[in-house]
């Protein structure tokens, strides 16, 4: 992805082989993505911890959630919201440190449609990657 | 290796015959990038290659080393390069332009290719290699060696492999020999 212009490039995973042979780029903050998947009904979630590679420093928590039945970013957005709601409501019961935050990248801005797909995973993982190292900056 | 276009023909009833299973027809429109300057410690060279054969054009991205030098290197009857390759979504042309690469050439190769599985996999390619007279002008090619294909023989190989591909290769190449 190059989010300065908006643009997402699909590959296989040799791609990041053939840009260290390219050289023209350095790897600056590399951060790993570890965790576990659950089914709740119609909803799959994936928590995972957020460490840079070869530390085990936290950076952070990610939770992924998917709306299986529907593919539409539209249509799924009141039942995610739904779920968030009730989820952030858990989450204060429990008096955990740290809050979830639900960002939302403007997936029209990569020429990405309604229609959810990998590349706009890939969108929104470049987006959390952006705020947790924003966050250690500051 | 080349072949004057009067004996394709010959040649690829020949591959026809060894093989046994039909030829692949090729169109891939090749454009070769290479990094603009002040990019990277070192200039860099990618290769992008857009299959037009498929009803819809795939693309591929490739990377491709120097060939191997040294003492040992020049025994070899072959050129053994290191490859990487990834298949792509269609904005590649863009994406790497958007990384500071701007377009060096591009080609379109127009021919057939065999396969072969003799416990190792060989590519066989007979085309003929045409520049565009206009930026991205696949239908108004002409060729670069008009008269003349180019046959490539190739094989992949790790660096464990290399020696039994490299003998392979070479034994394969004898069958062709006029």
């Amino acid at each position: 992805m190059i989010r300065g212009q908006q643009i997402v490039l699909e590959s296989d995973s040799t791609i990041q082989m053939i840009m260290e042979k390219l050289q023209s780029y350095k790897s600056w903050v590399s951060l790993y993505f570890e965790g576990f998947q659950y089914q709740l009904g119609d909803f799959q979630l994936k928590m995972g911890k957020v460490v840079p590679t070869h530390s085990e420093n936290l950076r952070g928590i990610v939770m992924e959630v998917e709306y299986l039945p529907i593919s539409s970013l539209d249509k799924s957005r009141q039942i995610m919201e739904d779920f968030l709601d009730v989820w952030q409501e858990t989450v204060s019961k429990r008096s955990l440190p740290g809050h979830f935050m639900h960002i939302e990248p403007n997936f029209a801005d990569y020429g990405l449609s309604d229609h959810y797909t990998s590349q706009h995973t890939a969108v929104q993982y470049a987006t959390v990657m952006a705020q947790l190292i924003a966050t250690v900056r500051n | 290796m080349g072949v004057v276009l009067q004996h394709v023909e010959a040649l690829e009833i020949l591959l026809q015959g060894l093989c046994g299973v039909p030829k692949q027809r090729i169109r891939i429109h090749e454009l070769c990038l290479k990094s603009g300057p002040n990019l990277g410690a070192v200039a860099s060279e990618i290769r992008l290659l857009c299959d037009l054969e498929q009803p819809e054009p795939t693309w591929t991205v490739r990377h491709v080393g120097g060939p191997m030098r040294g003492a040992g290197a020049e025994q070899l009857a072959v050129l053994v390069r290191t490859m990487v390759e990834s298949k792509v979504s269609k904005n590649v042309l863009r994406f790497f332009y958007a990384l500071g690469y701007k377009l060096d050439h591009e080609l379109l190769r127009v021919g057939f290719g065999f396969h072969f599985q003799r416990g190792i996999r060989i590519t066989v390619t007979v085309t003929s290699v045409n520049k565009m007279l206009k930026l991205h002008a696949t239908d108004e090619a002409v060729p670069v060696t008009p008269g003349i294909q180019l046959v490539e023989v190739s094989a992949p190989a790790s660096s464990d492999t290399y020696p039994e591909i490299v003998a392979a290769v070479s034994s394969f190449c004898e069958y062709l020999a006029p």
